[in-house]
């Protein structure tokens, strides 16, 4: 493409001399995750010592490289060295990472997780044998973390746009072809094949077309289109390019909720660095003219729906539409309309660039390429991941995820947010794929993975998800708004012990009702946590209702706490700590716990030092 | 257009392009079950009710949004789909308080109580204005069963009456979305729409602000689409259902608007829009206050003359008379007064007399009032230079009047310059006289009589026309022209601000005081003592809800306080124009001075009382009256099964309190229609060794009533008091007598007035002798009384009872 061909030129040229070893640089993890861990008063911490050093080094901001029990990570690069990557770096450390290694030359490496490089370097691996990298293939996430998302350069670089001009040297039906091709399927939760979509699209006679970016991820625990978005924004735009010009549509809307500041951000520094390039709001040789508008969501869950969320963008309260009409014919203003998920469209620029054969030689038969997944819970290193598709469950969750933290015992995984279902310990050869989920009752979803472990009740965690779709459900239709209210209401019902055996069969029936007969998404998968946990852990909602136990000793309702006297110290700090007063014994003294105040809320039970509060 | 066929359930139906699954079977006359559905709007999809299979399509797609296409086979009504209709049913139904579609009496019930009960908030079909029109009850009957066992969910904050017009219970609202649907039709931008989400999500103006806030014209479009009881008018929705609805033409402004009148036994009843077209909508007039105005309780009925100083009641012969001789007696000093927005015929015949006898004319405008009228009128009205005049309509004050010799004065309403009338002529008016209007663009639009006027009634026009015949003037010349609508013409259909405040001269604030609330004028005599408290003298300590319809009113009467017995009564008045009725005195205490009764909100007195909180007070608290309940019947170690339904759960307590102090072994039995109309079970069971508990949707206990629990174990007992409805005591009694010798009583609680066995409106026969329930009562043998009759006297009032239902504004009652 000729308007990027100076600017590619430069930018490869910038680019070498960012990561060649003659400079010195510090690259902090400043992504939405990096911030709320610290980043950026770390940041500010390495400006302020380079400079007063006098130091020659830029001090640049990168985003979420995926390994987030790590944050705030900063990668140390001494002229002439490789770059190293330290973990969980605090102010108070900045002084002596500097001091010892861009002064000193010496890596500190208690710090340190990983070396940036092919080859080990003074004892420290490198960071693709990172345990939590090992197993890792990183298409969408190529730049996340790597590049600094603000400069256009860097993207240009990494062979940003190669995918456009691709697409552009074939004709709009080849690229859908392609697209088939790879067997990309849609990375937001449905699988659909994304090429099929677009020829859906394609296919549909209008002057107008929208196509849409769905980046209101709303899932609990789900964070990957954030990362991507913060991370790397032109893969994004990029990818709504092609697709644009493969079905034809002239405009696009990137819907993001707004709990994503930085994300908008970046978006927005990216749309019009596009547009400053000549990419957008402009007409290419070829007759294609694009251009794309940011509309911010305003939280709600259901907006994730397809229909709801252009009901929203064209200003109407957002609830599902009945399909037909399909947005393929009818969607957004009643224009043929198609829509793809942040990280679907990630993959398409990457697909692009590369090719379809690439990509479809990873993953399984049926479920090509790679999928992004956040590790959640409890689960020793949370973050965001990259794996082909068929990856086992415990590969992602052993090797990857390092198993579960403080030598717990792993429990349960729920994937695909509160629309998905847990699988256990059982599942751990199960291949991650769309068959592989679907045969053991749960999804892939948006990519979330929610770890729990031996302390998490299976009752107390469909009650949360289905809590969740309860506050979530638009209202319109009758079995979700009515079936997460009776879901909630009995799994509150047992969880405070007062639940009985005929509930579960209601709450089969309830579950069974919604997801024939509800009209959009939403309803028809809110149920699968409560079916998941009634057909893996039955056993826990019997002992809540027969017994009034709770077996992970979770539910607060069916927990008794009391202080064992031969071991009170009277050492006063759960008196100090109990919120209702309930405790009551004074210094030296033996502690009683009165159960009329008593909340169960544990404070007591987590503070004894001398293990003297016991839990029934 | 294009047709083709499909096969639905075996049958091969025709369709259209365009048309749903679910038309192409209505057209066929193949019924799907289906709620939001709605012909004039589009597909919406929401109650899930018309589910179907359709070979080919993935799972189970709604037929009113799924296209029809050639050669589909669908199957509507499989096993399957019965089964999961069923359920979305169930599903529907819990979050709509309809335990009386599962009760095993209902078909009884709906027998006996053959008007629904006006409570204040619909906790159920029976006490639902909307029953009988109810479309809910239509789709779900005979699919409707607790298969699943859902507990009901009812918010009793769900109830709002903030808004003119229109009552808003929104634990009725299945969300269908008929009701923003047709406002978003009609209006383009609709004015309501659904805020919030899952179980918060309602009906409701943006940010849930009142309707009359915002864009709301009231054209109550919503209200007629409701399926439910969710929307009602608040005026008319206890009348049931319209016998005919007839177009007619609404003269209330001059645009003269199509309208549909919902006539029942003679009277109208309501009003719609003749059509959910735009062009067809109705402002707030024509929709709700037409039918107030047209039954307003101040109407004129009679004509009268004046003989000497008595205003006489006249015929119709005596009236032209009259008039005759008083227009022929003025001298050229005459003035008539009628509307430019009265009939064609009535202003050709009052232009006719004016010209006859040289009398000042003046046709004000509809909304204008007597300060509108010319300069010069006004000036020989003050000074009294008028020797005879014709009013039609409230036009001059009371002073003015006074100075003319000898006033006609023509109106459908009671005014204060009546007093000084020598004639008053009753008028019908709208749908009650036939004439002609002017239509919108010129055209004269010819409006018929569509209900008869009752008493001396009759239009102007009629009365004119004779006394022109006789007085020999021809009227035809006179005939005004029709004109097209002023260009400066604003419709109250599209601009509230345009609503007029004045009818013939009546504030129409006065006889629709909901019109207040949309700002307009009213006089200062009439809503002036809306929601006003006369100042009685007992004190309401507490007034607390305990379940919707429900209170337990805290009372300071000391008097009443130190003579109460178990099962007396007091009568109660809210204020000094209330009805007496008859309260059970449920808990006393003579040394603090307090009485507590159960107040179930039934209708206007209940309801005045009900709406009263703490710090006003009653009226009266008259009591305590009525025949304790003998304590000696009931011996020592000996067991009483006390039988207690709607207020009489709270009816029993002082009894079995009494009883259990006595050694006697209670038990309470006591039923509602579900789990969430159940109140004093703890207070019960201080007193009761047992308390049985049964609902009429098996949502608590068993399933069924006092008549089961009866069936059951009365037998064991040596004695049985029921107290609570007819229709309950009714059913007790007929699983009786417990056997020979035993006591079994029932507390009787009909129409009372004094309360001292004076005005004889509590008779009830018992064992064929009339006895009064205020002294002889109220308990009364259980086996003997005659239930049929009592429930028939009950009713007696009903068409008074329904027009004197208050309205609620602002939680409190006012007229």
């Amino acid at each position: 493409m000729d308007i990027l061909r100076e600017k590619r030129a430069e930018a490869e040229r910038e680019w070498k001399d960012f990561t060649s070893d003659k400079k010195s640089r510090v690259m902090v993890g400043a992504a939405t995750c990096g911030r709320a861990a610290g980043a950026l008063a770390v940041m500010d911490e390495f400006k302020r010592l380079v400079k007063e050093k006098g130091i020659d080094a830029e001090v640049v901001e990168t985003a979420c490289i995926g390994l987030c029990y790590a944050e705030p990570l900063v990668e140390v690069k001494r002229a002439g060295e490789p770059s190293v990557l330290y973990s969980k770096v605090s102010p108070k450390d900045v002084a002596g990472i500097v001091e010892k290694h861009l002064v000193g030359g010496e890596p500190c490496i208690e710090k340190a997780e990983a070396v940036m490089s092919d080859k080990p370097f003074k004892g420290i691996q490198t960071f693709a044998e990172h345990p939590m990298m090992r197993l890792q293939k990183r298409v969408v996430l190529r730049n996340c973390g790597v590049i600094d998302p603000s400069n256009f350069g860097h993207y240009l670089a990494r062979g940003g746009y190669k995918g456009l001009e691709n697409s552009f040297s074939k004709t709009p039906e080849e690229v859908i072809e392609e697209m088939k091709a790879s067997g990309l399927r849609g990375r937001g939760g449905a699988g659909f094949p994304t090429g099929v979509k677009w020829g859906f699209a394609r296919a549909s006679k209008s002057a107008d077309k929208y196509i849409i970016c769905n980046a209101d991820e709303g899932d609990p625990g789900a964070f990957m289109d954030r990362s991507v978005l913060e991370g790397d924004p032109h893969s994004v735009i990029e990818g709504l390019m092609i697709a644009g010009y493969a079905i034809g549509a002239n405009k696009a809307y990137i819907y993001v909720r707004s709990e994503y500041p930085l994300a908008i951000e970046r978006l927005k520094l990216a749309i019009s660095q596009a547009e400053e390039a000549g990419l957008l709001k402009r007409k290419f040789e070829n007759g294609f003219e694009f251009e794309i508008k940011i509309k911010k969501g305003s939280g709600a869950f259901v907006c994730g729906e397809e229909t709801s969320l252009m009901a929203s963008i064209e200003g109407v309260r957002a609830m599902p539409r009945p399909k037909p009409p399909f947005p393929a014919n009818s969607g957004l203003f009643k224009k043929p309309t198609n829509i793809n998920n942040v990280e679907t469209l990630a993959a398409v620029s990457s697909i692009m660039r590369d090719g379809a054969a690439s990509y479809a030689a990873l993953g399984s038969e049926k479920s090509r390429g790679t999928k992004t997944f956040s590790l959640a819970g409890k689960i020793s290193r949370t973050g965001l991941i990259e794996v082909p598709l068929g990856t086992k469950l415990g590969q992602i969750i052993n090797e990857i995820g390092g198993g579960c933290p403080e030598g717990k015992k792993f429990k349960a995984a729920q994937t695909g947010g509160p629309s998905g279902g847990c699988l256990t310990g059982e599942h751990m050869d199960l291949p991650v794929d769309y068959e592989g989920m679907a045969s053991a009752g749960s999804i892939i979803g948006s990519g979330g993975i929610v770890v729990m472990n031996e302390d998490s009740c299976m009752v107390e965690v469909a009650k949360y998800f289905v809590g969740f779709t309860e506050s979530e459900s638009c209202g319109k239709c009758v079995p979700c708004r009515m079936g997460t209210q009776h879901l909630h209401l009995i799994l509150e019902k047992i969880c405070n012990g007062e639940g009985e055996m005929e509930d579960l069969e209601r709450l089969t029936k309830i579950a069974m009702t919604m997801k024939q007969s509800s009209l959009c998404g939403l309803g028809q998968t809110a149920p699968n946590p409560v079916l998941t946990t009634l057909k893996y852990f039955k056993d826990e909602y019997i002992a809540h209702i027969k017994e009034k136990r709770c077996p992970a000793m979770a539910c607060s309702g069916l927990i008794t706490y009391e202080v064992d006297a031969k071991k009170c110290t009277g050492c006063t700090v759960c008196e100090r700590v109990c919120p209702t007063g309930a405790i009551s014994g004074g210094p030296k003294k033996v502690h009683s716990i009165d159960s009329d105040k008593c909340i169960s809320c544990g404070a007591c039970y987590q503070s004894c030092k001398f293990n003297a509060i016991l839990r029934h | 257009m294009e047709t083709f066929t499909l096969n639905i359930d075996g049958v091969v139906v025709e369709a259209t392009q365009g048309m749903t699954v679910l038309q192409a079977a209505k057209k066929a006359g193949l019924f799907i079950p289906s709620l939001c559905a709605h012909d004039e709007l589009d597909p919406y999809g929401a109650c899930r009710l018309c589910v179907v299979e359709i070979d080919g399509v993935r799972g189970t797609p709604t037929s009113c949004t799924t296209p029809a296409a050639p050669g589909m086979v669908v199957r509507t009504n499989t096993e399957q789909r019965q089964l999961q209709r069923r359920r979305t049913i169930e599903l529907m139904m819990s979050g709509h308080p309809s335990p009386c579609l599962v009760c095993d009496s209902r078909q009884d019930c709906a027998i006996e109580k053959a008007q629904p009960t006006r409570a204040t908030s619909a906790t159920r079909c029976g006490a639902c204005s909307n029953r009988p029109g109810c479309e809910l009850r239509g789709a779900v009957l005979g699919n409707y069963e607790r298969d699943i066992g859902l507990p009901m969910i009812y918010d009793p904050a769900k109830v709002e009456r903030n808004d003119p017009f229109i009552d808003k219970d929104h634990n009725l609202c299945v969300l269908c979305g008929r009701c923003f649907r047709v406002c978003e039709k009609i209006h383009d931008k609709p004015a309501i729409a659904i805020a919030n989400r899952g179980k918060k999500a309602k009906i409701s103006s943006e940010f849930e602000k009142a309707w009359s806030a915002e864009e709301c014209l009231f054209c109550g479009a919503c209200v007629e689409e409701c399926p439910t009881g969710c929307l009602t008018d608040r005026w008319g929705k206890w009348f049931g259902l319209p016998d005919k609805v007839v177009e007619s033409v609404c003269a209330l402004c001059p645009k003269h608007c199509k309208i549909s009148l919902k006539i029942k036994d003679g009277f109208v009843i309501g009003a719609k829009s003749v059509s959910l077209k735009k062009s067809d909508s109705l402002c707030a007039l024509g929709k709700f206050a037409y039918a107030q105005l047209i039954n307003a309780r101040s109407r004129l009925t009679r004509a009268y003359v004046r003989r000497g100083k008595e205003q006489i009641p006249a015929s119709k012969q005596e009236l032209i008379e009259r008039l005759a001789e008083i227009f022929k007696s003025a001298d050229s000093k005459a003035l008539i007064i009628v509307s430019n927005g009265a009939y064609f015929e009535a202003r050709a015949a009052a232009r006719a007399l004016a010209e006859s006898f040289k009398a000042d004319m003046v046709e004000p405008g509809l909304d204008a009032g007597e300060e509108s009228l010319p300069p010069e009128v006004l000036g020989k009205l003050s000074r009294g230079e008028y020797k005879a005049a014709l009013v039609f309509g409230n036009y001059i004050s009371g002073e003015n009047a006074s100075k003319i010799d000898r006033l006609v004065i023509a109106d459908f309403l009671k005014t204060d310059a009546q007093k000084y009338a020598e004639v008053i002529i009753p008028t019908a008016i709208l749908a009650e006289s036939a004439g002609t209007l002017s239509g919108e663009n010129g055209e004269e639009k010819l409006c018929s009589s569509i209900i008869s006027a009752s008493g001396d009634r009759r239009g102007l026009s009629e009365t004119l026309s004779e006394l022109c015949q006789i007085l020999g003037l021809d009227t035809s010349k006179y005939r005004p022209a029709s004109e097209k609508l002023d260009a400066a013409f604003r419709s109250p259909a599209a601009d509230k601000s345009a609503i007029p405040a004045r009818f013939m001269g009546h504030y129409l604030a006065d006889y629709a005081p909901d019109l207040a609330q949309l700002g307009l004028p009213f006089s200062p005599n009439e809503l002036g003592n809306a929601g006003d408290k006369d100042a009685g003298s007992y004190e309401i300590i507490e007034n607390k809800t305990l379940v919707p319809n429900f209170h337990e009113l805290k009372v300071r009467a000391p008097e009443v306080a130190k003579f109460a017995k178990p099962g007396q009564f007091a009568i109660l008045m809210a204020n000094s124009r209330s009805e007496r009725s008859p309260f059970t005195i449920i808990d006393w205490n003579a040394d603090e001075g307090w009485v507590k009764f159960i107040i179930e909100e039934v209708g206007r007195s209940s309801a005045e009382i009900a709406s009263l909180s703490k710090g006003d007070k009653l009226w009266v608290v008259s009591g305590p009256l009525g025949t304790p309940v003998n304590l000696e019947l009931f011996a020592e170690g000996s067991k009483v099964l006390l039988a207690g339904g709607c207020y009489g759960i709270g009816a029993i307590y002082p009894i079995a309190r009494a009883l259990k102090e006595r050694g006697v072994k209670v038990t309470a039995a006591i039923e509602a229609s579900s789990a969430y109309m159940l109140y004093y079970r703890d207070e019960l069971s201080k007193y009761a060794d047992n308390l049985i508990i049964r609902t009429r949707d098996g949502s608590l206990g068993k399933k069924g009533g006092n008549l089961d629990t009866v069936a059951e174990i009365a037998s064991e007992y040596d004695a049985l008091i029921a107290v609570g409805c007819v229709f309950m005591m009714k059913q007790v009694a007929s699983k009786t007598p417990l056997g020979e010798g035993k006591v079994q009583l029932c507390a009787l609680n009909p129409i009372m007035v004094d309360g001292t066995g004076m005005c004889g409106a509590c008779r009830v026969s018992v064992a064929g002798e009339t006895k009064f329930a205020c002294v002889d009562g109220p308990f009364f043998d259980l086996c003997k009384v005659d239930f049929v009759e009592l429930g028939k006297r009950r009713t007696a009032y009903k068409l008074l009872e329904i027009e004197a239902m208050p309205r609620h504004i602002g939680g409190k009652c006012h007229r």
